[in-house]
């Protein structure tokens, strides 16, 4: 119907503008949130647009209108946009329709990709781009198209020189926005699977502008704090295990420039400092009790590298008692051995980094799914993962002795009825895995 | 077989039977009246054919807006080439691949040029227009639109050369100043329309000196030019009388003392576009529908202090009056619109009211507006106290006309239990 269209075609150009508006950033254009409020179907003859307080609504009875009217006016465009065939005044156009259809209904990849086709023709700015993203974030935060779109921007942003819209202090308050708007997403959902993909994504993307040297510290810190807040949630594990894995595969973070960068913001904050046997071995020191202390000098990124596994393991906290009822914390320290031996393996098996050159960690370990890889396995390994001379000269060590000991003290400490299941997988891990001689001990 | 061979004949000959019953000079007139892509695929057929539809003579008007950016530089050369003196129109609209060397090679070969269209082409600077300049002297209509990069050189050039520019639109061109237009103003003396929204260099200055060496100024439109003050208007009315056509929309500086002197001078007037301009009052629309009866089309789209007053002047003295815009007056009640109703303008010409953001409008108004048999469309947007009820009786007795407001579409009523059968079809024929 005529009539329903003109209004739907107002509706739109509202919507641009209030969008257009927020990306100004002062604080009563900015939107907050956007939602769809259902109310008495337009009795009064009012916009169906709500905009109070910074918050962004739209009136139920509308949407049907709207998004019929703009479906049927997109789709006939889609092709002669793809082969850049449009006027000016229809990708105008096209933009207006495309942020009442996603923000009605963010699940269309379609709309997604006809905004990039948009953006690429130049049409709509990057920055409009970010800030809608954002708001569509705000009602549909599980929406994996728009986390992706927000990728695809910021990768456009920088490959875009003639942009120039990415100069440093933009890009760190980009990459601060993305954070943002990650821990927003988070405190709605905490196992936001594609927030978590984001968040991910944002370190690598942010690390070739150099950005995220000193954010590497905060994201350890907050990962910390935030796996023990939601224990029950493997995504926080998955995410610090991709932490660990970016700092080691990371190049950027090799020899030189990074050693005082890791001691500095990743293990001295982090360990203030726990031990474990009780202040025996700390940091400082464990190289010594490996007994090679040339082999400290010649590969330094290896012992950052160790040194960050083993504060993960020794910094576990013991204050909540339900954190050792779930398997995460029991799989997160398998993977975090695992890791640990399996590079202490690999160099001493003829792979030594003397050139002081990243650590060559087989492909595998690099899956930062190996939790759940090694947990699915049944254990039960017919080879030994350490087989030759290598394997010797580890378990000879007092490192390998020292974490015998302490994984038997802490299995000891943890054991309760409750979770009699996860300790006894956890040491029937530690036996047929690492070889670690660890009984279970029936008292508790 | 023997029809086989004589077809084979005539192909071989290039000398199929149209072009034998045909003289050339007839083809050449048929191709005359075809479209761009036609001749195209007529020069595809046969050598014959070939020649004659690429000639210069059916290529005098052309439009190449339906390619775009198919157009590049290569393209422009090869058409000023084949038109040479023939091309008297070109409309060059959203080509954006287009820049300056092909335009200078145009300029060159295509010297009786007349009207010439380059929106949107955001590659052109001011060398095309120092090459129209100095070949193209018939040069009447040019289209400047959105090309960021035209300065006031460009205007100084134009006023050098084309002296008998009649048309120009230098719309959101922002680069140019005052100054380029008094050039423009005083080397093109035969121009009727100028047109610059969104130009904000454009000051007072400008428009006065436009004013005082381009008396024949028919089309005005300054959308958007932000500093231009009321001596302007008050010059332009004075020294224009033929002004038909005034677009004024964002000068918000402008005052009632602008509409006086359109009043007391411009009588021909009969568009006024005067949205937001918040400072024009009832007084100087009073001067205005005493004396330009001519209005067609006025948008006071904003004019906030605005009351029922200018709506009743309105309706007594412009009886011409089609299109009229009200929107965000918020002032305008019911008494104002049955003015307007009554008026001899509503019953015959009346034919687009836009009233929305009209807070105190009701249904009453509808009520009143059932007399204008030809309003085709209303606008009530956000006028809450409208109700769905009052745009019912309203379409009863305008059956044609479009409303539009926001209202939900009515649900349609259950439906009764009785209508669906117990069965679906197929087991029903089963």
């Amino acid at each position: 119907m005529a009539h329903y269209e003109t209004m739907s075609e107002r509706i739109c150009k509202d919507l641009r503008e209030i969008v257009l508006a927020s990306t100004i950033n002062t604080p009563p254009f900015k939107v907050k949130d956007f939602a769809i409020v259902t109310e008495e179907r337009g009795i009064y003859n009012k916009s169906p647009i709500l905009f109070q307080e910074a918050h962004l609504g739209l009136e139920a009875w509308s949407v049907d209108i709207i998004y019929q009217y703009v479906c049927s006016k997109i789709f006939p465009l889609r092709k002669h946009l793809a082969r850049g065939k449009t006027s000016l005044q229809e990708r105008r156009n096209l933009n207006c329709w495309l942020i009442a259809a996603i923000l009605i209904n963010p699940q269309v990849t379609t709309f997604w990709n006809m905004r990039r086709n948009l953006a690429l023709q130049a049409a709509v700015a990057f920055s409009v781009e970010l800030e809608f993203s954002r708001i569509v974030l705000t009602r549909n935060y599980k929406s994996s198209d728009a986390f992706t779109y927000r990728r695809w921007v910021l990768q456009r942003m920088f490959l875009d020189e003639t942009a120039r819209c990415v100069v440093f202090g933009v890009t760190r308050s980009l990459f601060y926005g993305e954070l943002q708007i990650c821990d927003k997403v988070l405190e709605l959902a905490p196992d936001n699977y594609h927030c978590w993909i984001h968040r991910q994504c944002c370190m690598v993307i942010f690390d070739m502008k150099n950005v995220i040297e000193d954010t590497l510290r905060e994201e350890f810190k907050f990962i910390d704090l935030w796996v023990q807040r939601h224990t029950k949630i493997s995504n926080g594990y998955h995410y610090k295990q991709f932490l660990i894995n970016f700092v080691n595969v990371n190049k950027r973070y090799g020899p030189q420039s990074s050693i005082s960068f890791v001691n500095n913001s990743v293990i001295v904050p982090r360990s203030a400092c726990k031990s474990v046997e009780d202040g025996k071995i700390n940091i400082d020191n464990f190289w010594e009790q490996l007994g090679n202390n040339d082999f400290y000098d010649c590969s330094k990124t290896f012992n950052m590298w160790i040194c960050v596994l083993w504060n993960d393991l020794a910094n576990e906290d013991f204050k909540d008692k339900l954190f050792y009822m779930h398997e995460n914390f029991w799989l997160h320290r398998r993977f975090i051995l695992y890791m640990m031996f399996s590079s202490i393996y690999y160099n001493l098996g003829g792979k030594l980094d003397v050139g002081n050159e990243v650590i060559h960690v087989k492909s595998t370990l690099r899956d930062p799914n190996i939790l759940f890889t090694v947990s699915n396995s049944n254990y039960k390994v017919d080879e030994p993962i350490f087989i030759n001379h290598a394997r010797n000269k580890i378990i000879t060590s007092p490192f390998y002795k020292a974490l015998i000991s302490a994984e038997k003290k802490l299995v000891q400490k943890l054991t309760f009825p409750s979770n009699h299941e996860l300790i006894r997988r956890h040491c029937s891990w530690l036996n047929n895995f690492l070889r670690f001689d660890v009984e279970l001990t029936s008292d508790s | 077989m023997a029809s086989d061979s004589a077809r084979f004949q005539a192909f071989r000959d290039d000398e199929a039977s149209i072009n034998k019953k045909l003289p050339k000079e007839l083809l050449l007139r048929i191709f005359s009246f075809l479209d761009v892509v036609s001749l195209c695929r007529c020069a595809q057929v046969s050598k014959a054919w070939n020649v004659l539809a690429l000639d210069g003579s059916n290529w005098q008007r052309i439009d190449l807006f339906a390619f775009q950016k198919d157009v590049e530089g290569p393209v422009i050369e090869n058409i000023s080439r084949r038109c040479g003196g023939f091309l008297r129109k070109l409309s060059l609209r959203g080509c954006q691949s287009v820049g300056d060397g092909s335009m200078k090679t145009l300029a060159l070969l295509c010297q009786n040029i007349e009207d010439l269209n380059v929106n949107d082409c955001k590659k052109i600077s001011d060398t095309i227009c120092t090459a129209l300049s100095r070949h193209c002297h018939k040069l009447q209509r040019l289209n400047l639109d959105g090309c960021p990069l035209i300065t006031d050189k460009s205007l100084k050039a134009l006023s050098d050369g084309c002296v008998n520019l009649t048309t120009i639109n230098i719309s959101w061109c922002s680069n140019i100043t005052e100054n380029g237009v008094e050039a423009l103003a005083r080397g093109c003396p035969k121009l009727t329309c100028f047109i610059a929204k969104g130009c904000e260099q454009i000051t007072s200055r400008g428009v006065i000196c436009l004013a005082r060496y381009c008396s024949n100024l028919e089309v005005m439109n300054l959308m958007g030019c932000g500093t231009i003050r009321d001596e302007a208007v008050q010059a332009l009315a004075e020294r224009c009388p033929k002004l038909h056509y005034l677009c004024l929309s964002s000068c918000s500086a402008l005052t009632d003392a602008s509409l006086l002197a359109l009043a007391q001078y411009s009588t021909m007037l009969s568009t006024l576009e005067v949205a937001g301009c918040a400072q024009f009052t009832d007084a100087g629309f009073l001067a205005l529908a005493r004396s330009c009866r001519y209005l067609e089309k006025m948008d006071l789209d904003g004019c906030v202090l605005i009351t029922d007053a200018t709506l009743i002047h309105l309706a007594m003295g412009c009886p011409r009056i089609e299109y009229l815009t009200l929107s965000h007056c918020e002032l305008i009640t019911d008494e104002g619109i049955r003015h307007l109703s009554m008026s001899p303008c509503a019953a015959e010409n009346l034919t687009i009211l836009e009233l929305d953001n009209c807070p105190l409008v009701t249904d009453a108004s509808l009520e009143y507006l059932t007399s204008c048999h030809n309003l085709q469309r209303i606008e009530l947007y956000d006028c809450q106290l409208i109700t769905r009820a009052g745009i019912k009786r309203l379409r009863n007795y305008l059956p044609m006309i479009k409303v539009h407001a926001y209202f939900a579409p009515v649900t349609p009523p259950p439906m009764g239990s009785t209508a669906r059968s117990r069965y679906c079809r197929c087991c029903a024929i089963l």
